[in-house]
């Protein structure tokens, strides 16, 4: 009798709990509102201990101005003019030495002060970052640097608000790879991500492109147009190293040896081959040079982008009559050449696939309408987007380390330069500037310190 | 004059024999097919329904030979997609309008002007002349007042026209969120004027709730989610919340808490959202 009842009073209790569950409202509040992050960088102070010297350059208002352009560039935050600022002059970097409401009053939403002391060529720099609406700090730092390093100083900075603020480090180390021929012959180049300090690595006086960065950002392996000792044409595989600053040869197998891309974990480099006669995707250890071949049809396949896990490569391939988008395991590939999974099947022409360090998304060029423009899809070739049109010739893009940007290149100005999109298609800004023609720009991979 | 003369229609053309034979087989060998055909098909019909009543549990499938998909690479930019098209009323077209509505307030004045009034009678007209106040004299002071309030008037059809304008553009154009899944939603016990009253209540609730729903960039990027129930007192101000399922991201966490507390007060709850309080779904 005992049992039953309590039995029943489980079963009672049950029922008016679930009763109670599903009597309670749901609302589904939906998609947010998507806008810039409110940010205000009032003027460095000058930290009264250690200004022996002043600062008779700026390096104060310069550093300053730095910082804003990073995160100016990355598009997320919308800088408040130093018009509408409140707060008094003599507020101080600590919480408790400024009132928190000057700052909300006027909507800011992140906060940033800084204080900066200069004895003889040496800098201290302090950062401290507030959560206006949070009343709380989020990041405080000291640096220290040299006068003649502000940009250092500035992306050290910037890198540091960015992880604080977004959860991912920013790119404002980073540098882009292309093709320019300001010399008049096609040269390998290396410029900022900003597209500043553009400087020349390579000076072959012949045809050199296709670079690619290396893992590590200390090499960058090129394609090169020579004539071998019987003076035949071939097209050979170097690469450049930065602590030496010299190219040595990776490969100069007869044909191509073109379309080079380090593997993530720096292993390897896939690339295009012909010396078995017709032109395949290959592996070359750079170490012992040898290869393994990893495609096998009857088609072209060309411009191989590695997966950021490294275990698969999406390449280019005439196999089906046009130039498609493919993807294929890399093990599976190599007992099994030419095993690949077809992605695109619209556009005249697809070339130069790039796999999004996200994972997520491979970006390619098409030929559409006599012109090439820019698409985005999803790794199993859905969702398919566009990102360029009628703006020229649209080609070669290459995912920032943080999957938020893509360069390219583009002649929508008559001559090709190097431009730089969000990955979202929202904004566009010219990089290249007075060198010439230049193409098949490559981003480094990420890196918290410059090199 | 003469008749026409009949014309002359050409007897018809001897068919062969081998035509006629032919003719006749090829007819005998289209019905053998046909009924052939017809017999296989029925067969098959029979033999799928009967596997579907002996194994209602293994049913034969019927499968295209051929799936055909039809692709083409898009032809609208991504940033340019879920743009919307400007309104028949924007603001830029209000200036127009109201100038249009004056005009035509104008013509009919000068309509209404021109039609004469019935003429008053003796009596009346006498009366009429006695009553009539003096008019005012038209001074300029009296003129520039009426034309400020028109303006006024005017400035403010303007400005409550475009607040309406602002609240149906996002404040920033997105791309449409791909489809969701079928969502069942919790019931409601309540009914009659009660159900009225929760309806009313959750319309507004969510209405506030959106106009303080918002996020920076790299947050909407992340396709996150969280369910907060809340509680209300009389007042409609937040008791307590629960994340009852949070995002794995506390900035996202945190905007949602943030929305909540902006968003309040929302007025009375019904007694049965004061009791049990409320689950809200960022974003679904």
């Amino acid at each position: 009798m005992g049992k039953s009842i309590s039995v029943v009073a489980i079963l009672f209790t049950t029922v008016i709990h679930a009763h109670a569950q599903a009597g309670q409202v749901y609302i589904p509040v939906g998609e947010a509102r998507v806008k810039k992050s409110v940010v205000a960088f009032p003027n460095t102070k000058y930290m009264s201990a250690g200004m022996d010297s002043g600062d008779p350059r700026g390096l104060a208002n310069t550093i300053k101005e730095l910082i804003i352009n990073d995160l100016n560039y990355t598009n997320l935050f919308s800088m408040q003019s130093s018009s509408a600022f409140i707060e008094k002059p003599e507020a101080g970097l600590t919480l408790e030495s400024f009132r928190i409401s000057d700052w909300s009053t006027i909507g800011t939403e992140f906060l940033i002060k800084t204080g900066i002391s200069i004895t003889g060529d040496n800098i201290a720099f302090e950062m401290r970052l507030y959560d206006v609406l949070g009343t709380k700090q989020v990041l405080g730092k000291r640096y220290v640097a040299k006068t003649n390093e502000p940009r250092v100083l500035a992306h050290t900075v910037g890198n540091d608000l960015m992880l604080a603020l977004t959860g991912k480090p920013g790119i404002f180390f980073t540098k882009i790879t292309m093709v320019c021929n300001k010399s008049h012959e096609k040269e390998i180049w290396v410029m900022d991500f900003d597209g500043t300090n553009p400087h020349q690595l390579t000076s072959h006086r012949t045809l050199s492109f296709a670079p690619a960065w290396g893992t590590d950002n200390r090499h960058i392996a090129y394609s090169l147009y020579t004539k071998n000792s019987h003076n035949v044409k071939n097209i050979d595989l170097y690469e450049y190293d930065f602590a030496t600053r010299h190219s040595r040869l990776l490969s100069n197998r007869h044909g191509i040896n073109s379309g080079a891309a380090y593997s993530p974990n720096g292993h390897h480099i896939a690339l295009t081959m012909s010396f078995l006669g017709n032109p395949d995707i290959f592996l070359l250890d750079p170490a012992t040079r040898e290869v393994t071949r990893l495609t096998r049809s009857l088609g072209t396949d060309v411009d191989p982008a590695w997966a950021p896990d490294g275990k698969r490569i999406a390449f280019i391939s005439t196999r089906s009559n046009q130039p498609m988008v493919y993807v294929g395991e890399v093990e599976s590939m190599k007992t099994s050449p030419g095993a690949a999974t077809r992605l695109t099947f619209a556009g005249k022409l697809n070339a130069t696939p790039s796999w999004s360090p996200m994972g997520n998304k491979i970006a390619f060029a098409s030929l559409n309408d006599a012109h090439f423009d820019l698409f985005m899809m999803s790794v199993d070739g859905t969702n398919l987007e566009r990102l360029t049109k009628n703006e020229g010739n649209n080609e070669d893009p290459h995912f920032s380390p943080d999957g938020n940007f893509l360069v390219f290149s583009s002649n929508r100005t008559g001559q090709k330069n190097v431009y730089v999109i969000s990955a979202d298609g929202q904004n566009t800004k010219r990089l290249t500037w007075g060198l010439g023609e230049c193409e098949a720009p490559k981003w480094s991979t990420a890196s918290s310190t410059p090199f | 004059m003469t008749a026409d003369k009949p014309k002359k229609v050409p007897p018809p053309r001897p068919v062969p024999v081998s035509l006629l034979v032919t003719s006749r087989f090829s007819d005998e060998l289209f019905w053998r097919g046909f009924k052939t055909s017809a017999s296989a098909h029925a067969v098959l019909a029979l033999f799928a329904i009967a596997m579907g009543i002996a194994l209602p549990h293994s049913p034969v499938k019927f499968l295209p030979s051929i799936r055909v998909d039809l692709v083409a690479l898009p032809d609208v930019k991504k940033s340019d997609l879920g743009k919307v098209q400007p309104r028949v009323d924007d603001v830029s077209d209000l200036s127009k309008q109201l100038h249009d509505a004056a005009q035509l307030t104008k013509t009919l004045t000068d309509k209404a002007k021109k039609i004469p009034s019935p003429p008053p009678t003796p009596d009346e007209m006498i009366k009429v002349e006695k009553d009539k106040p003096k008019p005012k004299p038209d001074s300029a002071a009296t003129k520039e007042a009426e034309r400020k309030k028109a303006l006024r008037n005017a400035i403010d059809r303007i400005a409550a026209l475009d607040e309406i304008a602002k609240d149906d553009k996002p404040a920033h154009p997105k791309p449409k969120a791909a489809a969701k899944g079928n969502k069942l939603s919790n019931g409601d016990s309540t009914s009659g004027g009660a159900a009225i009253d929760t309806n009313q209540f959750i319309s507004k609730m969510t209405g506030r709730l959106r106009d303080n729903w918002n996020l920076p960039v790299w947050l909407s990027k992340q396709n996150l989610d969280a369910k907060v129930v809340v509680f209300l007192d009389r007042a409609g101000y937040v008791n307590n919340t629960i994340m009852a399922k949070s995002s794995g991201n506390k900035q996202f966490d945190a905007f949602c808490l943030q929305t909540i507390r902006m968003a309040q007060p929302f007025g009375e709850p019904p007694a049965d959202i004061l009791s049990d309080g409320l689950t809200l779904g960022f974003p679904l």
